[in-house]
């Protein structure tokens, strides 16, 4: 026969299960590579806020929704300027920070460009997938961090502007940063630094096709 | 420098970062969740790892941001709060036996239910042995407000149905 008995120690019990059995002990020297890295990825923000950016980091782009329109025209942003603004959401997931989505934009039917030798095949439905992998830790705007599966959605206005290239600096070596969108002038151009190199301080700049600065910090 | 920095921090984690995880538990409730906040607390750590070095408790100094790295959490996602997930696998080996896991169980679904406030001050204090004052400090909060709030969360505990103790008569 079993009885209870209200708990009369409370202080006691929860003494007891708090100091559970200590976990292992974490792994030094990846805290400081992350540290480091959030630092270099916070600066290079700030530089790129500066000369109209917002960079992503740490994260790979995973699905590109193309719209019908879109679509059936195809957009590039290496193709000289797209005629009429168009749009496409984005959204991110979980991806390996060596990993980029090239700065085209898909075409419906064909593989689009990629970097880094990433597939990344546009679906008749207009939405393609790039397989996520790596760390499940995705930063999808100046200090957002989106969970495993989240989903964030951006609004990408297409235009003139992704034509452009952003390229950043720690030191004198430039270096290119993937544009996923680009900006309308109400919205800032999107661009991608997965892992950014280099401890700061970092100058950030846009680079037109013909060559030329466009703008820099 | 930075060797020397890299060397103290290293050993603070060896030393200190198993029970920056298990404050980390009792705050959030989940295992994995308390080993990201209790990493993040230490990325912020090293980023000023001169301050650290200067504080008279180089512990304290981690567990405040510990604490505040969880408020963070919670201010800006609420909804990604999930605080109900029991791990019921206790971390690593000891000589831990069933009865004292089932209890430890139950006092973690009690303290699910608190408030975060109430579940902050009652792992301060009994988690970390904190004083009252010390509680307040950390919390940013009054004494007063610590005293209250851990009363609350004292009453809470001794009505929550899973902490009645099971005995044979």
């Amino acid at each position: 026969m079993e009885e209870r008995e209200p708990m009369t120690d409370p202080e006691e019990r929860l003494r007891m299960a708090l100091r559970e059995e200590a976990p292992p002990a974490l792994d030094a020297d990846a805290i400081i590579h992350g540290a480091r890295r959030h630092r270099a990825a916070r600066r290079l923000q700030v530089a790129a806020a500066a000369a109209g950016l917002v960079v992503v980091t740490g994260g790979v782009v995973t699905a590109v929704n193309v719209t019908d329109q879109a679509a059936q025209e195809g957009s590039s942003a290496a193709a000289p300027a797209a005629p009429a603004e168009r749009r496409a959401d984005a959204s991110t997931s979980p991806g390996s920070a060596h990993r980029t989505v090239g700065p085209q934009a898909p075409q419906a039917g064909r593989d689009a460009p990629v970097v880094d030798g990433l597939a990344l095949r546009v679906r008749a439905d207009g939405f393609c997938v790039v397989p996520p992998a790596g760390p499940p830790v995705c930063r999808t705007g100046p200090g957002a961090v989106a969970a495993p599966g989240a989903t964030r959605r951006w609004v990408i206005h297409r235009g003139p502007r992704a034509t452009h290239v952003a390229q950043y600096a720690s030191g004198d070596r430039w270096l290119p940063m993937t544009v996923v969108g680009a900006g309308s002038p109400d919205e800032p151009l999107l661009a991608y630094a997965p892992d950014p190199v280099g401890d700061g301080p970092f100058r950030v700049r846009q680079v037109a096709p013909d060559g030329s600065v466009a703008r820099t910090d | 420098m930075a060797n020397r920095t890299d060397e103290e921090f290293a050993a603070f984690v060896r030393d200190h970062s198993p029970r920056l995880q298990v404050i980390a538990r009792g705050l959030c409730g989940d295992p994995h969740l308390a080993q990201d906040l209790a990493q993040q607390a230490l990325e912020k750590a090293y980023l000023k790892w001169g301050r650290v070095r200067r504080a008279d408790d180089r512990f304290a100094y981690v567990r405040r941001i510990l604490v505040n790295v969880h408020h963070d959490r919670q201010r800006r996602r609420p909804w990604r709060e999930q605080v109900t997930e029991h791990d019921l696998e206790p971390h690593g080996p000891g000589p831990d036996v069933p009865g004292a896991i089932a209890d430890r169980e139950a006092v973690r679904a009690a303290l699910a239910e608190l408030t975060p406030r109430e579940r902050a001050v009652v792992v301060l204090r009994y988690a970390d042995d904190l004083t009252e004052a010390d509680t307040a400090r950390e919390l940013g909060i009054a004494v007063g407000t610590v005293k209250s709030a851990c009363a609350r969360a004292l009453g809470k505990l001794r009505a929550a149905p899973g902490l009645s103790e099971v005995r044979e008569a």
